[in-house]
């Protein structure tokens, strides 16, 4: 298997210049350097350079776009978007902040489309806001969406134990009704029920959130 | 103002436990720029302590480099078809009969002389011609004046479709059953990569510019260490400069951009000092600007007009210029 020896050895090469501390978590400093080391690797291969941003992200990017999307399988989706953009487009020679701002940014961007998109499938204005990055992006902005996912996990917290749990099983962990009936006891009939109210909560309650915060943010932010 | 915020503030913000009066600390915190990296690297850091999912990084890392990969392999550089005689010439270099080599030799000279000639069609329009030429797989080119096109003579559609441009020209593409590229080679290294769609192809020594007018288009330019790459959608245009570099734009009228062929001009926004350029390009005619206040005056409109001098006319008219004309040199001036 010559993908995982190479796999391995990219390992060892970021273990080696980054200091990856015994624990597996990385300190700031060395977070810092890794970018730096990264930034170098775009001189030479940016193939590289890419897969080593990979390596780096991609989990902490689906972990940030799953608290605005609630689906591991979507999330792995969104991110994995980015980077295939990131390659396409070579946008590694445009990044001007740290690689990390460019893809965190992308993943809420993306994240708020997506929700956008979902909440308004009526709405057309999701399409004209499909961007990858912002260049002037307000603190404003940047804190009305990530307080989105403080409001998502709240409404979540608001519906009953059970359909709480199944509709994590189901959205979440990406699992069949089926299964997730089988393994609580539940009828097929009843996981639908909770998933459906589940959903229209959710959907009700960012719905309101959206017209009275978000959209009108929107409208300023991108005029 | 200067606001400190410490992490474990911004730690608590994100897990949604902080006041909404400590919410607007953070947010006076990040009206500092350079405040946004710290954010994200806290953002990374947090995410990574508390992971609100297990992502599958090893089959998602795999298709990713299988991506970028097949991203190079597909689009092969070199099929310019030009292989077979420069082999030949290597293949027969020294041989004990001197007459034979030269005479070889002498075969080798000329025929990379007329290489092209063998090779390819060339069709060209002069000054003041627009051209129409259907090609063999079935696509359409529509020529504007001073433009050349270079076609393979043998094997165009079987092994590739790639031709070279210099000039501007409307390509109406066929897609093929097998899916076969489309390429156009125009100046600078710029190359236009298509399936089957309609563009407009303007590739003259000041620059180059693409318009699609539908499809999906993907355009290659810059020198050959530092090829870059994108891709176009309906209603956008391309520039790229001499130096190579690519600016991408919304246009709302694509037809505009290929008026030509219908000897209409269509102005949105040009400046005069481009009118220079398309003067030169499509009449082989010397503008001369002599206010060089007008250099950057922008005109707006559309002109029908089946030569320089009256293009000119109806310029001068609608812009309150006025102009003479001497053979091949044209002075524009302002009226007052």
């Amino acid at each position: 298997m010559s993908r995982i020896e190479q796999i391995t050895s990219q390992e060892n090469t970021v273990d080696l210049k980054s200091n990856h501390d015994q624990n597996g978590s990385i300190s700031e400093e060395v977070q810092n350097d890794s970018e730096f080391f990264i930034r170098n690797t775009f001189q030479t291969d940016s193939k590289k350079g890419c897969e080593l941003l990979f390596r780096l992200y991609f989990k902490p990017m689906c972990s940030y776009a799953v608290g605005f999307v609630l689906s591991k399988e979507i999330a792995e989706d969104i991110v994995s978007d980015i980077f295939f953009n990131f390659w396409k487009n070579q946008s590694f020679h445009q990044v001007s902040t740290s690689y990390r701002g460019y893809l965190f940014r992308s993943v809420r961007n993306r994240s708020y489309n997506y929700l956008a998109k979902e909440l308004n499938k009526t709405d057309s204005l999701s399409d004209n806001n499909v961007r990858d990055f912002a260049q002037n992006e307000t603190p404003l902005y940047i804190m009305q969406i990530d307080e989105l996912q403080v409001r998502i996990n709240n409404i979540i917290g608001s519906l009953g134990p059970q359909c709480q749990k199944v509709f994590l099983m189901n959205r979440l962990e990406g699992r069949a009704n089926k299964e997730i009936a089988g393994e609580l006891n539940l009828s097929v009939r009843t996981v639908e029920t909770h998933v459906f109210k589940a959903i229209s909560t959710l959907r009700k309650g960012l719905r309101d959130y959206w017209i009275s915060t978000i959209a009108l943010l929107c409208a300023v932010y991108y005029s | 103002m200067s606001v400190e915020v410490s992490k474990n503030l911004v730690f608590e913000y994100f897990a949604g436990k902080t006041s909404a009066i400590q919410n607007r600390l953070i947010l006076d915190w990040l009206l500092l720029s350079e405040n946004h990296e710290q954010y994200y690297e806290w953002l990374v850091e947090w995410e990574k302590l508390y992971p609100k999912c297990s992502p599958e990084l090893d089959i998602h890392l795999e298709k990713y480099i299988q991506y970028m990969n097949q991203e190079v392999e597909s689009y092969p550089v070199d099929v310019t078809g030009t292989e077979p005689i420069n082999k030949l010439l290597v293949m027969r270099p020294i041989s004990a009969w001197l007459a034979a080599a030269s005479v070889i030799l002498l075969v080798g000279v000329i025929s990379l002389f007329y290489k092209d000639n063998i090779q390819f069609k060339s069709y060209t329009t002069t000054y003041n011609e627009t051209k129409r030429i259907n090609l063999s797989d079935g696509s359409s080119v529509m020529l504007n004046s001073n433009t050349n096109l270079r076609v393979p003579r043998f094997g165009f559609g079987k092994s590739s479709r790639r031709v070279r441009l210099i000039g501007e020209a409307n390509f109406n593409v066929t897609h093929t059953v097998s899916n076969q590229t489309f390429i156009v080679e125009a100046e600078e290294g710029l190359e236009v990569v298509v399936l089957g769609t309609e563009f407009t192809v303007n590739s003259r020594k000041h620059g180059s510019k693409v318009v699609l007018n539908k499809g999906k288009v993907q355009l290659k330019y810059g020198k050959n260490s530092a090829k870059k790459e994108l891709y176009l959608k309906p209603g956008e245009l391309v520039t790229v400069d001499n130096s190579g570099k690519a600016n991408l734009r919304k246009t709302d009228n694509t037809e505009m951009h290929k008026g030509w062929a219908n000897h209409r001009y269509t102005f949105d926004g040009t400046t005069l000092h481009e009118l220079v350029f398309l003067f030169e390009d499509n009449y082989g005619i010397k503008l001369i600007i002599k206010d060089q206040n007008l250099v950057d005056m922008a005109l707006y409109g559309s002109f029908q007009a089946d030569s320089a001098e009256a293009l000119i006319e109806a310029l001068s008219e609608s812009s309150n210029l006025v102009y003479s004309k001497t053979d091949n040199v044209i002075t524009l001036d302002s009226s007052n």
